[in-house]
Order: structure tokens, then sequence, then C-alpha cells
């Protein structure tokens, strides 16, 4: 998938000025980035929730969203919840096991925890085949034991995907969690890409905070321009 | 009581101060005929109720009733499903609601009780309180959906175009739990309004056959407690009605809302 | 809690109380007095807005010694002859309802008729004119008639009654007869061609103003008084007075009624802005004057029907026209016992 000359503007706010981005098929791509860079724009650009400037390329039109809330109908049940969204009772079964939230089926959302949400809305995202999967900070307001929980449970979810060429885009402002999960970090800095680095990995996912060749290009990256004036 | 359950307790309770508002009521009416000292300013209160009785008694009180309740369900059954429609498109589509906005406000700001006057040139004194009726629920309702609906939480709406969920379960289950018990309570509101408007514009229309016109006829032959009993039934009606609605709310609420989820 | 809660109740229906009394009070401010000691005598007048006013109107224009005029709300009349101190010692009100409230004569005797009828038909086709001899050629016809409930409309049913005239009302539910009279209410903003009924009845003096818009092309075609009873009309207000103040103003009583042939009189000669003046002069603080120099023509004055019959004169005729009116419905008027009737 490709992304060429994407500019989108708030008002007078310049969020992409000619901005251009290679997705892989069957990768993981993680934008890092400062608050308030682009990065969820970015998202809901693939998602065609937003107006934009610009070519996408083999973006498809219909994707999976895991959005930093979870965003579950609160008068449903987890099951209903995942009906609502498209899918089919067998699917729905599949999925459940693999977030280990089949006992919660018949619960609705206010019976659950926050972490449990959650995988509810990891779960969604994969009842349908799809192509393109966005991940807008899908870990945010966890704690470290949950996020390596729902790590695992995504990478359960995602080993089929894969298989069949599904690409996914990962906005996360945690360098902890672009290691975990990502095969390629792209940095965002003032609408553009101020890194791009390729990482190797020998498990999936990578044990959270373990050591890792990309961590010091990146985090030199990121840094190196920590305290310069923004525009 | 201790047998009583704590939703027994609660109707109980809620019985009981409903009782001392009309006892309180009542006090201020015997108050206020004392003070007056003339049945043809304020009757007396047993001659009301004792109208009341025989008015419950008479054919054409029924009649008229029936024809008054009518009017008034006619008048907000069309004024809640245009609302309805028009909010929905105004949701869906922005630019036609920027169009609405103006012409609601002016539906709004028209004087309906001096605009039947003119609305009784043009037609019957049948249909004149219904229009005048649905002159002053339309922009109420239309207001209280528009509202409803900007209140249906943004996120969720995202999440349903990301997911191409298709519009009829969005609206099963998305929009109408969270609309429909906000949309109910209003709609209870303006079922007691309607009936009140019809009543009032059937008295200016001297509408024959109808509650209003009953009252400006025990008016005319100064009948006087004849009046307030035709006035106590409009208030009962409107209570019982209003009632209704909000039961229909509280069941719908029960059975699917968020607040009920959360 | 409970303390407070009980505290506040008794205010609010205190507070309550005094605001339902402070609409009622107004009538009951202005009572009357009478100097039964040869002093001078004053008296509070009260009368509807509209053509009972004019009655009074010379006596208005000029002041009558000791009097004090308030022309009101016809709605509000009852107010000021009912409950434990009338306001009234002087009161013009219609008859019918004057039989109503004051029938017993207890209260209230009545001193005469003041007017006699002011109700006339009107069409935009005026090649028939409505006499009893030809009243039968409404039969078929809608009729929109102005107050249908009230006067206007049970006396036209009076009329039509007297001469053996089938009618009926239209009321939604129900289509035009050809075999009867068709009696439709209308508003008088309703009394227009493109209503499109073959005549309507109404009071003066809207209907002067009808016929004189030459927009309207409406003319009299009938004249309700003349179908009723000929030139004498009928009764349709009365002037009543306090029984205790005629006791103690018997000579005042007797000055101000040989006064009124002449009031009568004076309408015609004095211009119709005199008369409005003296009578919106008296009126209610705010309320919107039914008379105007636009509406009161000479032929509004003239159909008004403005002339004194004193009790003992008009006592057959009154009871005649309650029986009649009372055939029509049971609720318009009540029978009146002689007590109500003033002997000078």
């Amino acid at each position: 998938m490709e992304i060429r000359a994407l500019t989108k503007r708030y008002g007078q706010k310049r969020v992409f000025e000619n901005f251009s981005l290679h997705i892989g098929e069957g990768e993981i791509l993680c934008i890092l980035g400062e608050s308030g860079g682009g990065k969820t724009t970015l998202l809901n650009i693939l998602a065609g929730l937003t107006s934009y400037e610009g070519e996408l390329s083999g973006v498809p039109e219909k994707v999976s969203y895991i959005f930093q809330e979870p965003r579950l109908l609160p008068n449903l049940t987890v099951r209903q919840n995942l009906r609502y969204a498209g899918g089919r009772d067998a699917v729905i079964d599949e999925m459940l096991e693999k977030t280990e939230l089949l006992s919660c089926a018949d619960r609705r959302p206010s019976q659950l925890s926050g972490g449990e949400r959650q995988r509810v809305s990891f779960a969604r995202a994969f009842l349908q085949p799809i192509k393109l999967l966005l991940m807008d900070e899908p870990f945010s307001s966890l704690d470290t034991a949950l996020k390596i929980r729902l790590a695992g449970a995504f990478a359960r979810l995602w080993a089929d995907a894969r298989a069949e060429g599904t690409a996914a885009v990962f906005v996360t402002h945690d360098l902890e969690e672009a290691l975990m999960l990502a095969d390629r970090v792209v940095v965002l800095r003032r609408g553009g890409i101020a890194a791009d680095v390729r990482l190797s990995r020998t498990k999936f996912p990578s044990p959270y905070g373990a050591p890792s060749p990309g961590r010091e290009a990146l985090l030199s990256v990121l840094l190196s321009d920590s305290i310069a004036p923004s525009e | 009581m201790k047998a009583l359950s704590e939703t027994g307790k609660r109707l109980l309770k809620g019985a009981f101060w409903t009782a001392a508002a009309v006892v309180f009521l009542f006090a201020v009416w015997l108050v206020a005929w004392k003070a007056a000292g003339n049945d043809y300013i304020i009757p007396s209160l047993s001659a009301s109720l004792r109208e009341a009785g025989r008015l419950l008694a008479e054919g054409a009180f029924w009649r008229a009733f029936c024809s008054t309740l009518s009017r008034s369900l006619t008048a907000f059954v069309f004024s809640f499903f245009s609302a309805s429609i028009l909010a929905v498109v105004a949701y869906l589509v922005p630019a036609f609601g920027k169009f609405l906005s103006p012409l609601v406000s002016v539906v709004r700001s028209v004087p309906t009780m001096a605009v039947i006057l003119i609305i009784l040139v043009w037609t019957t004194p049948v249909k004149a309180p219904v229009i005048v009726a649905c002159l002053a629920l339309f922009p109420m309702l239309f207001s209280g959906m528009g509202a409803a609906l900007a209140a249906v939480p943004s996120d969720l709406v995202e999440m349903s175009r990301v997911y191409r969920v298709p519009v009829r379960r969005r609206i099963v289950h998305l929009y109408l739990p969270c609309a429909a018990p906000y949309v109910l309570r209003e709609g209870a509101a303006a079922l007691s309004f309607s009936l009140k408007l019809t009543v009032s514009a059937e008295v200016l229309a001297n509408t024959y056959r109808s509650l209003g016109g009953l009252m400006q006829e025990a008016k005319l032959y100064a009948e006087m407690p004849r009046l307030f009993a035709l006035t106590l039934a409009v208030i009962a009606a409107g209570f019982v009605l209003e009632g209704a609605g909000m039961l229909l709310a509280h069941f719908a609420e029960r059975r699917a809302s968020w607040k009920s989820a959360l | 809690m409970k303390k407070k809660t009980v505290f506040s109740l008794i205010i609010a229906a205190a507070f309550s109380a005094a605001a339902f009394s402070a609409c009622a009070v107004e009538g009951d401010l202005s009572s009357g007095s009478a100097d039964s000691t040869g002093g001078t005598v004053s008296a509070q007048i009260y009368m509807p807005d509209g053509a009972p006013a004019l009655a009074l109107a010379r006596y208005m224009a000029e002041g009558e010694d000791g009097a004090e005029y308030h022309v009101v709300d016809s709605s509000t009349i009852q107010t000021y002859v009912t409950g434990n101190s009338p306001a009234a010692d002087l009161c013009i009100l219609p008859l019918n309802l004057a039989s109503k409230l004051l029938g017993t004569g207890e209260t209230y005797q009545m001193l005469g008729t003041v007017t006699h009828g002011n109700i006339y038909m009107l069409s935009t086709d005026a090649s028939v004119q409505y006499t009893t001899d030809n009243l039968s050629a409404l039969v078929g016809k809608t009729v929109g008639v102005v107050q249908l409930p009230n006067v206007p409309g049970l006396t036209l049913k009076v009329v039509l009654n007297q001469n053996d005239i089938p009618w009926q009302e239209l009321t939604g539910d129900n289509q035009a007869a050809a075999d009867k009279v068709n009696l439709r209410a209308v508003t008088r903003d309703q009394v227009i061609p493109a209503t499109g009924y073959d005549c309507y009845v109404m009071p003066e003096p809207a209907a002067s103003v009808k016929v004189n818009n030459p927009n309207m092309n409406f003319e009299f075609v009938g004249d309700l008084q003349e179908l009723y009873g000929g030139e004498k009309g009928y009764p349709q207000a009365v002037l009543v007075a306090k029984n205790t103040f005629i006791e103690e103003n018997t000579e005042w009583i007797a000055d101000f009624l040989s006064g009124l042939d002449g009031a009568a009189e004076w309408l015609f000669d004095a211009d119709a802005a005199t008369i409005v003046d003296a009578v919106s002069a008296h009126l209610t603080e705010g309320l919107t004057p039914s008379l105007s120099t636009a509406n009161l023509s000479q032929t509004a004055i003239e159909h008004s029907g403005v002339w004194f019959t004193s009790a003992a004169e008009g006592k057959e005729e009154v009871n005649a026209f309650l029986d009649k009116l009372i055939a029509v419905s049971e609720t318009a008027a009540s029978k009146v016992s002689d007590a109500f009737y003033y002997q000078s």
C-alpha cells in the first residue's frame, strides 16, 4: 500500500505536507511520534474517516480499527457487540477463545475490566478477513502486565491474518510497545518521517522491555530533536 | 412495611407525596375560595367536585372528551413523526439541518393562540386546534430529537462506520437505545402539552363537541362550578397521559439503555 | 427536616392564596356607598363594553351626579353582581345572564330593558330580504352565526322555532341538509365572502363594518329584532339595581331612569368621537375598546336598539323571551320571579 503526496490541514495548522509512506504486505508498521503529531490523523485517513489531499493506492475500503478506547456498545453483551460488528457465531467463538474471553461472552462491558474490554475490541478487529488493521494506541492506560497479556492475545489473533497478507499500522508514543510488536518503526515528526527503522526479532511478540537492536537507533532519533522549538 | 419490596416502598412513598401535593392544592383552593367570597370568581371545591361527578355521567362530556383526545393525539402523532423524520435527515445531512434551523425558529416564535384567529379563516374549528397544537409541538419535539441524536456517542458512531455496520443494525442497537429514553420522556411531556394546547385552541375556536367548547359554553352561561370541573378533568387527563408516557419511557429505559448497562 | 417541610408548605399555601385572592379582590374594592340621609349619592355602575355601554354614554359624557361608571369586559360582568359583597349598585348585563344569576330578586331587581337587540343578517346576495313571510327561504342554506351558543345564536333559533322552520347545527360530523336551515358557528373574522356561506348573522357594530367594507360586497338582508318582535325587538340587555341601593335612593333611581330616554336620543345627535371618548374614559385599564369612531356609524347606532323600557312595561315581554330561550337551551336562561321586577 502506498501513501503519496498526502496533505492534511486543520485550519492554519499543517499536519501533513506532501507526505509519502509505503506499507508492506503482512508487516506491522508502527508509527511513533509526539502527541499532536498526526499519528491518529494518519490512521483516520487510512480508515476513510477524514478527508485529505493526495493519493492512496492499494489501501482497502474495508479496514479493522482497534481504537484507543474499546468503543463497545454498553447495552449489548460481548457476544452481541461482536455480532453488531458483523461477526458470525462460529468466528466469534474462535476469537473469544483466542482472547480468553469465552467465559465473559454473555457479560456486558460494565461487568468487564479495562483489559477485558480492550481484548473484546481486539477480537472484534479480527472477525472478518481484512487487508489492513489499524491500531491507535491500543495499550494506552494499561499497566505493563496487562500490556503483555494483551500483546499475547494480539499475537494469537495476528497469526492467521499475517499469513493472509494483512498489514497492520499501529500508532503509539511508547517505544517499548513499538519494539514489542512492530516489524518496522517510522518516527513521525512535524508531518514528515524522521526515521524509518526495520526491526528484527526472534520472537513475536518480543518481550516487553527486552534489548533490541533497533532500540538505540530509535532512541537517538526520538531524543535528538526533543527540545527543538515546535513550529 | 417489612414485607414490602423496595419497589413497593418506593411506589408507596411516591403515592404519599403525590397525595400530599393534591391535598395541598385543594387546601389552597379552599383558602382562595374563602378569600374571594364569590362563587362566580372561584366556586367552592364541593360544588366543583359535585359538578365533576355529574359530568362523568354525561354522554355529551365523554363524546367531547374523546373528540378532544383524538385531536390532541392526532397533533402529537403528526408532530412526533414529522419531527423524527426531519431530525434524522438534519442529523444525516448537516446542510439540511442548517436550512431547517431558522424555519423551526420561525415556527417556534409564532404566537400560536393569536394565529388561531387567522387559521380559522382558512379551516374549520375542528382542524384549527390540531394545527395550532402542531405549530407548538413540532419545534419542541424537533429540537429534543436533534439533541438526542447529537448525544449519541460519536466514537460509537465512528466505530460503526469503520466496521460498516448496516444502517438497520445501527438504528436498533445504537441510536434507539441511546436516544429513545430521552425522546420518550420528551414525548410524554409533549403528549400532555398537546392536550392543553388543543383545549385552549378549542376554547378560542369554540369547537363543537370538545372540552374547550364545553368550557366556553360554561363560561358563557356563568356556570363556574362546571367550568372548574371541566378544568379538573383536563388536568386529570393530562396527568394520565404524561404518566403513561413516563411509564413507557421507564420500561424502554430498563429494557435497553445506556444507563442500565453502566 | 420535617418541620421545615411543613413550614414551607404553609408559607407556599399562604402566598398562593394571597395570589388568588388578589385576582378576586379587584371586584370588591370599589363597593358603592349610598348616603341615606339625603347627602350626595355615590353609585357604582357597571356595564359590559359594546352596545350596552351606549345606553349610558350620555351620562358618562356629561357626568351623572354621584355615579362612578365602569365599562368592563363582557366576560367578567357577572362578578360585579355576585358574591358576598357585589361591587355594582347598578349594572347592565345580558338578560339571560341576569335571569340565571339574579332571577330570584333577592339581591337585585331589574329596573328595565336598555337594549332591544342588535343582530343583523348579512349576505353578498341581497336579492332576498328576509322577513317573517319569506324566512323559509333559508331552508337548505348555510348560515354562519357569530356567537352561535350565545344570545345571537339563541335568538336566531328562537326566531326559527317561532316560524316553525327546522334547523340544525353543522358540527363537522354532519352535512348540510336540504330540508333544514344549517347553522354554522363562525368567528367575526370568518364573516367574509370567501367563507362561502349563504348568509351570516352577527351583532352590531361589527355588522356595519362588514357592510361598509367595499371589498366584501356585504349587504344587510335581515333584522333579527324585527323577525322576532317587530318594532319592539327583543329584550337583550337589562339594567339591574341592588335592592338595598333602591331602598335608600328611591328618588335618585327615579331621576336616573327618567333620563334614559333622552340618553338614547342623544346618541343620534352626538358625534361618534364624543360617544367613543365617553365610553373609553371609563374602560377597564388595558381593555381594548370595542367601540371606535371607525365602527360607530349612524347605522350602527340605529341598529344597536338602544332605548329604555321599564320593568313594569316590559315584564310580559321579558318573561316570554326567557321562556323561548329556555325552550332552545335549558342552560341559556332561567325563569324569574315577580320579585325580580322593580315596581316604581
